[in-house]
């Protein structure tokens, strides 16, 4: 994966210095995050996240990595959570003592184990067919969930009490903050370990695949066994990522695996970002906190979830790492003042067209879904009406306008990310 | 299993099986013709149901059959001509992500508009009779109708890519797009066109399904896996093998539903009532599985032995 | 004397069309050998059928006494018989380096390792290098392969090719779509890289053919009229007949 932050080419003392500054960011964060954030719901939001932002990771060593675009990768969060449970259950039962924060070990393992033989299956071919055949293999494992009540729970999931195990490292398991360090020391290996492998022959073979699937075959590897290989890596740390899920919320259903998880990774990878290694981790971010934010403040938070998902795929596929990473290169090259006036009216048009989409959106959602409501909505501080010509017209000139607006300067914008890229390769 | 019981399977199962063939020659078309997967293809099926409904409160059910089928064909045009050709450029994976996005919107937006319980959408008045009796049981109208709309549909479609010049073009554009455009057509109109009656394929299995399998938020999600599998158990891009697969699924979920047999049943033949205990929960829970409950699974299981067996599919070369 | 590659009675078809009808060759070891014929003769189906792309019909492809008809492409590679493209085929969002670098991971044994990082191996850091400097793109080494000039990534692709450590390679029109002064330096690369290895080579300009082919085979119509040496060939009246009378005008 190109990695233009982190990716440097021979390495010295001071290279290296380079390379390890991220990590030791994150690790940083990680430690200060609880501490500013110390109510329960807010380390509850961060436990959250940080699964989140494992299982995003993990998905993009499929899509970005090696360019396979599953849609079925929720069954493994799914199959490593419920494995997780059954393993916590199972020892309790027997009294054996096993430290809690290695339970994801086994999820991981166990769904490491799934991933191979789902990779066999799927991995035959790329593109189009990968994605019908995960897909496919996702709704067997999610139908025949159904059969199986005494593995999968019925409709309330299957629960414990993760104190069972016992105390561990100086932890009971009781606070939710026992969790996150739980979590955020899981974060910082999987994040290694998948930074790690991305270095590895196996990870530059998975960006060949990705390339060209076919001249592989002609340099003396099979592609179908490096697709297979990513295919159960990628399913071992999402098996990870379940199994926190499960300490976090200490209950599995059979919905954690089912098509609304398989999208959501999907969407948090994509809008994050695929060609940055840190690109799924910023998607999953704020993807969580909007499923978590604006699902409180507005009934349309899914269409926002959407439309924000078909903005990126059209307009910006680099995702939201690359909107960053276009941002420190105009830094860097210290043109900001004289692109000024081109980022500010992107800025204010940009702003026109989300506050016009916003209002039309809330006013259908009113005037459809909600409309036992009454009539009358306040949308951004604007007492607006669904019975309102203007309340609708004032969406629709602010939306089309900002849109109408933000293509020539689009274009403005295209040429100068253009050129930026070039002065760095320069 | 009574000969009435498999007399009206068979016809329940032709008519589901062409039901999706409605949908699966609409995706296998596109698919073929532009290498896009279109994953709002269930979605365009459900705007069907969803408009057919509507239209048919205000002008009746067959200008309905017309207009939405029309309405949705023009939707899916406007679909390919604004966002997908925009992002052709980003490749087939940017094309799928996009129509993914595309189902994700519909599916909200039909939230928005109608709400999330279904619709009371009836079987027309003109077809609510019975058609014909076998063994004493009545088959309804509206379900001929169906089966006989699905085989004019089929056969329509037949004719116009195998015997009209239009058929011609379509299919030259399938394996040779710039010799067709040097030949003086307008090969990105030409997909449009394909996109947009695919669309409207779609869009008339949603006006005729609707009343039967329920019109509501979930119907695309529900369906749009089993397209897929259909078209992969087929052979991507093969018309013939979607159209095996199709009758395939349609006779195994149908056969699925109406046997009502358990593991228990079987063993219950041969004298053992009660899993061994010993064996634990796992077992008891396949012991109680009856064959309607594993009708669900099935498809996906002949994916997955398909995928073993036969990995090109049933009609479809090595790729 | 023994032969590196050699194709008995070598037939394929798509449906009722015969495209290859029975090729016979043989190819010295160590020689340069160029594959020449009019358009639609079937080369580069005669090179997909040899480097595993497609299976023939019939017909055996004995590559160091082994028959390795209808085997995979990345057997075919491991048993040390690798070929470059017509149409430039190389890993575009990669950097040159990390192509040479998958290009040499199967000779070196590295295989689909997950226990080391690719930039701390030596002997990948090693043969890259020298790689890199024999194509002269050390400069370039860390740019994305489709930013490279249309010359750099046809020597790219021919590196992917020496790279997996073959020592026979099919070379399909190597310098395609170039100039003459492009093509002239295209010519001293392949001589360079191609050091003591076995060499099967399309190509349609007859003056690089003539320079550099120890023995020249015209393929007609699916079948092979005539094998020899450039005088050989020359003065074979067949082959004027059947292909220098018409071509040497599209060739200038």
């Amino acid at each position: 994966m190109s990695v233009s932050t982190l990716d440097t080419p021979a390495p010295s003392a001071n290279t290296r210095l380079t390379a390890a500054l991220p990590w030791v960011a994150i690790t940083a964060t990680l430690i200060v995050l609880p501490l500013l954030f110390s109510s329960n719901s807010m380390i509850s939001t961060l436990n959250y996240l940080g699964t989140m932002a494992i299982f995003a990771l993990s998905y993009n060593v499929l899509l970005g990595q090696t360019g396979l675009l599953s849609l079925g990768h929720g069954t493994f969060f799914g199959l490593g959570g419920f494995i997780a449970t059954h393993a916590i259950l199972h020892m309790a039962d027997a009294g054996v003592s096993f430290p809690l924060p290695l339970i994801p070990a086994i999820g991981g393992f166990g769904a490491l184990i799934l991933g191979f033989f789902g990779g066999w299956l799927a991995s035959g071919r790329g593109g189009m067919p990968f994605a019908m055949i995960t897909l496919g293999l996702a709704e067997l494992v999610y139908a025949a969930a159904a059969l199986f009540p005494s593995i999968y729970g019925s409709e309330e999931g299957v629960s414990f009490d993760r104190m069972d195990l016992g105390a561990s490292f100086g932890m009971d398991y009781g606070p939710t903050v026992d969790i996150y360090v739980i979590i955020a020391v899981w974060f910082l290996i999987c994040a290694g370990v998948l930074y790690y492998f991305s270095k590895t022959p196996l990870g530059l073979l998975t960006n060949a695949v990705r390339d060209n699937a076919e001249r592989i075959e002609f340099l003396g590897f099979s592609a179908r066994r490096v697709r297979m290989l990513a295919y159960a890596i990628a399913a071992a740390v999402a098996g990870v990522a379940g199994s926190l899920a499960a300490l976090n919320f200490e209950i599995m259903t059979v919905n954690e695996m089912g098509a609304t998880t398989c999208m959501l990774v999907l969407l948090m990878t994509y809008i994050g970002g695929t060609k940055h290694f840190f690109g799924p981790v910023l998607g999953a971010i704020v993807i969580g906190l909007m499923k978590i934010w604006l699902s409180d403040i507005s009934p349309a938070w899914m269409m926002y979830f959407g439309l924000l998902f078909i903005f990126v795929v059209m307009v910006q596929p680099a995702g939201l790492a690359g909107i960053l990473m276009d941002g420190i290169a105009l830094l860097r090259s210290g043109s900001v003042g004289a692109q000024a006036p081109l980022l500010g009216l992107i800025g204010l048009a940009g702003a026109f067209a989300l506050t016009g989409t916003i209002i039309l959106i809330e006013l259908a959602y009113r005037a459809g879904l909600d409309a036992t409501l009454g009539p009358q909505i306040t949308v951004l501080g604007l007492p607006l009406s669904t019975a309102s010509v203007l309340s609708w017209g004032l969406g629709l000139i602010c939306a089309g306008g900002g849109v109408i607006a933000m293509r020539p300067l689009f274009d403005r914008l295209a040429t100068l990310r253009h050129s930026l890229s070039k002065g760095e390769t320069a | 299993m009574s000969a009435e019981v498999i007399t009206f399977s068979l016809l329940n199962g032709t008519l589901y099986g062409m039901l999706l063939f409605l949908l699966a020659s609409g995706l296998t078309l596109i698919f073929s013709m532009m290498g896009v997967l279109n994953f709002a293809h269930a979605s365009f099926f459900m705007l069907g149901a969803y408009f057919g409904y509507e239209i048919s409160k205000i002008v009746g059910f067959f200008p309905a059959l017309i207009l939405a089928p029309v309405l949705v064909g023009l939707f899916g045009a406007l679909i390919e001509r604004y966002g997908l050709r925009r992002v052709h450029k980003f490749g087939h994976l940017g094309e799928l992500l996009f129509t993914i996005g595309v189902a994700f919107v519909i599916e909200e937006a039909i939230q928005m508009i109608w709400g999330r319980s279904p619709m009371d959408y009836q079987v027309p008045e003109a077809l609510n009779f019975t058609a014909f009796e076998i063994f004493g049981t009545g088959y309804p109208a509206f379900r001929l109708f169906m089966l006989i709309m699905s085989v004019a549909i089929f056969a329509g479609l037949a004719l116009l890519l195998t015997r009209t010049r239009v058929g011609l073009i379509v299919k030259a554009s399938l394996t040779h797009p710039e010799m067709v455009s040097m030949l003086g057509h307008d090969v990105p109109l030409v997909f449009m066109s394909v996109f947009g009656v695919g669309s409207a394929l779609a869009g008339v299995a949603g006006v005729i399904g609707g009343p039967i399998l329920i019109t509501q938020p979930s119907m695309a999600a529900a369906l749009g896996p089993i397209l897929f599998v259909i078209v992969v158990v087929g052979g991507l891009g093969s018309l013939t093998g979607a159209f095996i697969a199709s009758l395939l699924v349609g006779f195994i979920q149908t056969f699925a539903v109406a046997i009502d047999l358990s593991v228990a049943d079987v063993f219950g033949l041969i004298g053992i009532t009660q899993p061994p205990a010993a064996l634990g929960a796992l077992v008891s829970d396949i012991w109680n599985v009856s064959v309607s409950q594993v009708g669900p699974v099935i498809p996906y299981l002949l994916l997955v032995v398909m995928l073993i067996f036969r990995p090109m599919g049933l009609i479809g070369k090595r790729a | 004397m023994t032969h590196a590659l050699e194709l008995r009675n070598l037939k394929k078809s798509f449906g009722s069309v015969e495209i290859i009808r029975g090729v016979n060759l043989d190819l010295r070891q160590g020689e340069r050998h160029a594959l020449i014929g009019p358009n639609g003769a079937g080369k580069s189906t005669l090179f997909h059928l040899i480097s595993g792309r497609i299976a023939p019909t019939s017909g055996e492809i004995l590559f160091q006494s082994q028959n390795i008809a209808g085997k995979p492409p990345a057997e075919i590679v491991r048993a040390g018989l690798s070929r470059s493209f017509q149409i430039t085929n190389i890993f575009p969002q990669m950097s040159v380096l990390d192509n040479l670098r998958c290009a040499v991971l199967w000779k070196l044994g590295h295989r689909y390792s997950i226990f080391r990082q690719t930039p701390t191996l030596p002997d990948v850091a090693i043969e890259c290098e020298r790689l890199l400097d024999q194509l002269g793109l050390t400069r370039r080494a860390h740019d994305t392969a489709d930013s490279l000039t249309y010359p750099e990534q046809r020597a790219l692709e021919l590196g992917l090719a020496v790279a997996s450590g073959a020592n026979t390679l099919l070379l399909d029109e190597p310098m395609a779509g170039m100039n003459h002064s492009e093509t002239e330096a295209a010519l001293q690369l392949i001589m360079k890289v191609t050091e003591g290895k076995t060499l099967l080579m399309v190509e349609h300009d007859m003056g690089v053919i003539f320079e550099m082919a120890d023995r020249i085979s015209v393929l007609v119509y699916g079948q092979i009229i005539a094998t020899g040496t450039p005088q050989e060939i020359r003065a074979n009246r067949a082959v004027q007949e059947a292909y220098l009378g018409t071509s040497e005008e599209d060739a200038a």
